[in-house]
This record gives C-alpha cells, sequence and structure tokens, in this order.
C-alpha cells in the first residue's frame, strides 16, 4: 500500500492570550491510496486545525511546529513556494468543509464558483470550465443542473449546497479529499444522502478520502481506518473494524460507549465523565487520565507514546506496557 | 418591486420639496433682502424701493410668495435673479456640470485612493503599514476641507507652479485651441479640487473600508477561495473586495450630501464656476430665488444618487433579490 499523504510530527500552536494553545501535537499518518481514513474525536480535540494544516490554510495566529512535514506527490507541502502550493489546492488535495452556506461566497453563482476552480487549475476557456461545472454538477446528484449553475447559494438549500462544495471540490479531479464534518451542518436525512455520495465517488472516482467527524457511529460504515483524536494526539490508530471489536485505548472505548447500539438497545449509553480542557492547560502526563477510569499515577506523571498495540494498529496509553492495570468493567 | 418604486418617489419628492421650503423660509429670514444695498445707496429715492419692492413681489406676504414660487416652479419657471436680471435657470445650466464634473472626479479619487490605502491595510492588520496608514488617514479626515485646498493650491500651484487655478478653463486656450487642448486645459484646472474634495471622502472610505476588507478576509468563503487553489490576487479582488464593496455602496449614497457640502467649500477655494460658487454669491446678495434653485437642484441631486446607490446595492447583492 502506497501513501499518496503522509503527515509527520505535526504540531500546531496558537498564541492566545492565556498562553500557547497546543492545538495539535506529534500528529503523524498516512492516508494510502483509494482508502477512507477517519479522524474522529470530540470538538476541539484538534481535527480541524490538522485538516487545515495540509492545504495550509491555518490562520495567521497558528504556529506550525518546525520538525513537521506533509508529505504530497514527493514533496513537503509545508516548504512549498506560493505558486506549487496553489496548484496542489484544488487539484491535488480538495477540501468540503462543515458550514456549506457560509463556505460558498453569497455574491457569486454556485456555477460559477465551481467553474472559476477550473480555470484555477486547466488552460481552457470559459465555455469549457462551464461544461465541467455543469457536468460535476450532474455528477454530485444536482438535478436542473444548468438552471442550478446560476443560483446563489442563499437560494439552495444546505444540503444542496454541500453538494456544490462537493462539484467544486472534484471539479478537478484531486486525489485526495479531505472532508471536515461534510454533515454535521444538515438535518439527518440529509446527512445520509450526503455521506452515501462521497462513499459512491470515492468508489467511482479512486479517491483517497481524509474524512473528519465527532461521530464514530457515523464513519464506521464508510471508513477504511479510523484515527481517534484526543488533546491534539492521536490516542489510536486501526482498521475500523479492529477499533469496533476491540478498543484499546480508553477513549475510544468510552466513545463505543456513547455509541447507540441497534442489536443491543438495553445498554446505555455512557458518556464520558468530564470534559475537555482548553488547549492551554493540557494536564502533566497523559492528556486523557483526568476522565479515565484505569488511570494511575504513571499516568499522571509521564506522558505515554504512540506504540504498535498488535498488528497494524497504534494507541498512546501505559496500559499496553501494563495490561494487567486495565480494570473489568 | 413597484410599490417600493413608488414609495421611493413619493418619499424623494417630499425631501426635496422640504428642501426647498426651508431654503425659502431661512433665506427670507436672513436679515437684509435683495434691496439692501439699493436703500443704503444715496440715489434710490424710497418711491424708487417701493416700486422695486412691488415689482419682485417681496411686499406680499411670504406665505403668498412662496405659493407663487412653487407654482411657477411645477411649470418649470424658476424665476429670474434679482440682483442680475438674467433667469435663474440661465445662471444655473452651465454652473451643473461644471459641479457635476468636479463630484464625479471627487467620487473617483474618494474611492479609488480610499481603496488602495484600505487593502494593504485589511491584509496585514496591525503592521507597520497598516498603523501608518491608519494615522495618515485620520489626519487627513481632521484637516478642514477649505484648509486642505489651500495648502495643494499653495503647493502645487504657487510653489511648485504644476498645475493652474482659479476658474475652470485658461481663456486664451478656451478662445484659440484644439479639442484635445481644451480637454487636457480642463483636466488641469480639475485636479487641485478633485483631489481636494475627494481626499478628504478618501480618507473615510479608507477608514470604512480597511474594516470591511478586514472582515470580509475573515470569511469562511475565503478559506474556501484558497482552498481551491486561486491566487492571491484573485481571491483578494474577486471574493473579498466585492463583498467588502457592498458596505462601501451605502456609504457612497450617504456621501453625497458631504460630498455636496465639500463642493461649495471647494469651489470656492478654487474659483470653480460651479452651482457652489453660484449659491455662495447668491446668499451674498440675497438673491433669494437663485438659492432657492440651487438648493432644490442639489436636493434632487442628492435624492437621484441616493435612489442609484440603492438600485447598485440590489445589483450587487443577489440576497436582496428574490430567492429563485
Ligand atoms: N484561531 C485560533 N486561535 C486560538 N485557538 C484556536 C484557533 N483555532 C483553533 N484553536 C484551538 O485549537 C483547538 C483545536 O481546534 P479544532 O478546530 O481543530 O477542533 P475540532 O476538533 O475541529 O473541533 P470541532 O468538532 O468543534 O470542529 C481548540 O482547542 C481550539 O480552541
Ligand atoms: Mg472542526
Amino acid at each position: 500500500m502506497t501513501a499518496v499523504l503522509s503527515v509527520r510530527d505535526l504540531g500546531v500552536t496558537f498564541d492566545t492570550p492565556r498562553g500557547p494553545a497546543r492545538a495539535v501535537d506529534g500528529v503523524s499518518f498516512d492516508l494510502h491510496a483509494g482508502e477512507t481514513l477517519a479522524l474522529v474525536g470530540e470538538s476541539g480535540c484538534g481535527k480541524t486545525v490538522t485538516a487545515l494544516s495540509i492545504l495550509r490554510l491555518l490562520p495567521d495566529a497558528a504556529r506550525v511546529a518546525p520538525g513537521a512535514s506533509i508529505t504530497y506527490a514527493g514533496a513537503d507541502i509545508l516548504k512549498l513556494e506560493a505558486e506549487p502550493l496553489r496548484q496542489v489546492r484544488g487539484a491535488g488535495i480538495a477540501m468540503v468543509f462543515q458550514e456549506p452556506m457560509t463556505s460558498l461566497n453569497p455574491v457569486l453563482s454556485v456555477g460559477w464558483q465551481i467553474a472559476e476552480t477550473v480555470l484555477a487549475h486547466k488552460s481552457v476557456g470559459r465555455a469549457t470550465a462551464d461544461a465541467r461545472a455543469i457536468e460535476v454538477m450532474k455528477l454530485v446528484g444536482i438535478a436542473d443542473a444548468e438552471d442550478r449553475y446560476r443560483a446563489y447559494p442563499h437560494q439552495l438549500s444546505g444540503g444542496l449546497c454541500q453538494r456544490v462544495m462537493i462539484a467544486m471540490a472534484l471539479a478537478c479531479e484531486p486525489k485526495v479529499l479531505i472532508a471536515d464534518e461534510p454533515t454535521t451542518a444538515l438535518d439527518v436525512t440529509i446527512q445520509a444522502q450526503i455521506l452515501e455520495l462521497l462513499v459512491d465517488l470515492k468508489r467511482r472516482l479512486g479517491l483517497s478520502v481524509l474524512l473528519i467527524s465527532h461521530d464514530l457511529a457515523l464513519v464506521s460504515g464508510v471508513a477504511d481506518r479510523i484515527a481517534v483524536m484526543y488533546g491534539g494526539h492521536i490516542v489510536e490508530e486501526a482498521a475500523t473494524a479492529d477499533v469496533f471489536a476491540k478498543p484499546v485505548h480508553p477513549y475510544t472505548e468510552g466513545l463505543l460507549g456513547a455509541v447507540p447500539r441497534i442489536d443491543r438497545p438495553e445498554l446505555r449509553l455512557a458518556a464520558i465523565p468530564g470534559n475537555v480542557p482548553p488547549a492551554t492547560e493540557w494536564p502533566a502526563g497523559c492528556r486523557f487520565h483526568p476522565r479515565c477510569a484505569h488511570a494511575w499515577d504513571r499516568c499522571s506523571t509521564g506522558e505515554p507514546g504512540l506504540v504498535a498495540a498488535g498488528a497494524n494498529r497504534t494507541a498512546r496509553c501505559w496500559l499496553i506496557e501494563e495490561p494487567g492495570r486495565r480494570k473489568s468493567s | 418591486m413597484i410599490r417600493y418604486a413608488a414609495s421611493r418617489a413619493i418619499h424623494a419628492f417630499a425631501v426635496v420639496l422640504a428642501v426647498t421650503t426651508l431654503t425659502f423660509v431661512l433665506i427670507h429670514a436672513a436679515p437684509g433682502d435683495p434691496l439692501t444695498g439699493l436703500r443704503e445707496s444715496a440715489y434710490a429715492s424710497p418711491e424708487f424701493i417701493t416700486r422695486a419692492q412691488r415689482h419682485m413681489g417681496l411686499d406680499r406676504p411670504l406665505y403668498v410668495q412662496y405659493l407663487v414660487y412653487l407654482g411657477n416652479l411645477f411649470r418649470g419657471d424658476l424665476g429670474e435673479s434679482f440682483a442680475t436680471h438674467i433667469p435663474v435657470w440661465h445662471l444655473l445650466r452651465p454652473a451643473i456640470p461644471n459641479t457635476l464634473l468636479l463630484g464625479a472626479a471627487a467620487l473617483l479619487v474618494d474611492f479609488t485612493v480610499g481603496m488602495a490605502v484600505a487593502a494593504p491595510q485589511a491584509i496585514r492588520p496591525g503592521g507597520r503599514l497598516d498603523r501608518w496608514l491608519s494615522n495618515v488617514t485620520l489626519a487627513v479626515y481632521a484637516v478642514p476641507v477649505f484648509w486642505l485646498g489651500i495648502l495643494l493650491s499653495m503647493l502645487f500651484s504657487q510653489a511648485l507652479g504644476w498645475l493652474p487655478i482659479g476658474d475652470i478653463r485658461d481663456p486664451i486656450i478656451a478662445a484659440a485651441g484644439t479639442t484635445p487642448q481644451k480637454v487636457v486645459d480642463i483636466l488641469r484646472h480639475l485636479v487641485l479640487p478633485a483631489a481636494t474634495l475627494g481626499l478628504v471622502g478618501a480618507a473615510s472610505t479608507a477608514r470604512y473600508q480597511r474594516t470591511a476588507l478586514f472582515d470580509a478576509l475573515r470569511q469562511d468563503f475565503i478559506r474556501t477561495a484558497h482552498a481551491k487553489g486561486l491566487t492571491a490576487r484573485v481571491v483578494l479582488l474577486r471574493h473579498a473586495l466585492r463583498n467588502a464593496l457592498l458596505p462601501t455602496i451605502t456609504l457612497f449614497g450617504l456621501s453625497l450630501p458631504v460630498l455636496f457640502s465639500g463642493a461649495v467649500l471647494v469651489e470656492s477655494v478654487f474659483g470653480w464656476p460651479g452651482m457652489g460658487t453660484l449659491a455662495v454669491q447668491s446668499v451674498m446678495r440675497r438673491d433669494y430665488l437663485v438659492v432657492t434653485a440651487a438648493a432644490t437642484i442639489t436636493a434632487t441631486a442628492v435624492v437621484v444618487g441616493s435612489a442609484l446607490a440603492d438600485l447598485l446595492y440590489r445589483v450587487a447583492d443577489p440576497r436582496t433579490r428574490s430567492p429563485a
């Protein structure tokens, strides 16, 4: 399996009035050709910051750790000059955001917003770009694409706007699609449709997808592998089936407990006690230990590294070294 | 839409009528009248003055004068200047295009300079250039317009001799020049008054536009525009500026009255033969009808201008149109 995108030792710090906020810390992962990797975790754990780092879309206040690298097509994106970076954006790696309504420009027609993406990357005329825009609008299942071309975002529903965003992302045939909570802002029924669309497109176009979500249940049917984030760290990474069969990290376990099970409705939803501390105030040792049912003194002093936790899986937890400490529930 | 246009028109008419009435009343309430000069003259007999008063209709009660004036106005008759006995329209007609030319040129200076100053500020807020430009715009904003006019004319006309001042054209070129020479001559006369009037407006436009552009650049869709690989220039001009222009269109509508009142001062400083100069002269002479007509026309221009701004807003912002 070849990695199309490799993230290594990604760290992102924001300078805030309360001190530096370490939003993302030591994050590494590979996105392989044709796979869907899900990045899952609670609000504020650093999913969006990770995604934005990949296309260097972070706000000016963000500082990326000097040792980090993000390799795509043989080059480190973090070191690219403006023009090659621009060519990766949209044409090599495309992105879909959480809020489709505000992510589209309100004063430009949606069709033109797709067409201008084509014009930015291909030396074609306006007519060809328009035709391509209509073609991808049809591809993502927008009925009356020719008419909708002229519509403005406020005239379309959230679901349609997200389809437009997806069409825009696919217009230049990227290899990698990053979808940051693409369904969170939508109605439940529409959520399923959009997710289904992404799965279908991924298969037909051979995309590699980085799917970001706070919802483990949602990604379970879609993702090949899952990386669980907590407090700016990846705390566990494994194949989807393995994650669900036997979570290694107590946080993953907790997240699974929060997933309603249709087969066993008598199981109560076990929410994880406590709250995520702000990124300026990570506790010493393991960042999850104040909320962990298994924690012992080692967890509050030493920070565990990301280590192998079986075949093709890693986790960041002292329980891997001392499995005897795991309390049975 | 038709209802909107109709209510807009009624509103506009009411504003113009109110301005006309107010000007009429105020100028009559001011001490002195068109015959003040005559009364102080040793050669005018009291009978002559009474006759002149009756001839001008000034002996009648004010409300009668007003109604007569309005009646004439609706028939398109602006009356005759007391001071020069020239029909008011003949005095105003050459002045109107001069003022419009000055106003248009000033607006051009206003918005191009304002934008050019605001853009680098919004891109690097808090940077050294931003702070420096903020101080400069604040200083220009605080300067009285006539003072700026005198300063510019001293520098560029008297000291450097680069540009002419006074009137709108050089009498020799106007009489004997070719058409291109005449155009260039008018433009050279236009530069300093338009710059004076435009720069003061540019200072407020820049301060306003800096904020609008700053806000626009922080919207989600700007991130999308970067993410899809547009160049920084396209993101700024096509995506950020278009949205930032929306509040500026409103500002444009609001700035018209300021523009016209500024024009009065600037025209006087530079001897620009526009409505402002004419109005100032006429106020001095208590030439009632010329003053009132100038105010009526200015009010009409402001009302039409702000209606245009509204229309422009509707074209520029698709959200104001009905959903499809
Ligand atoms: N511009 C910023 N300035 C300061 N801190 C920031 C900024 N953007 C993000 N952060 C911090 O970085 C951390 C990670 O934020 P991020 O947006 O990546 O979370 P997320 O996992 O995407 O959460 P959500 O599910 O809410 O989208 C948070 O603690 C947040 O407070
Ligand atoms: Mg997020």
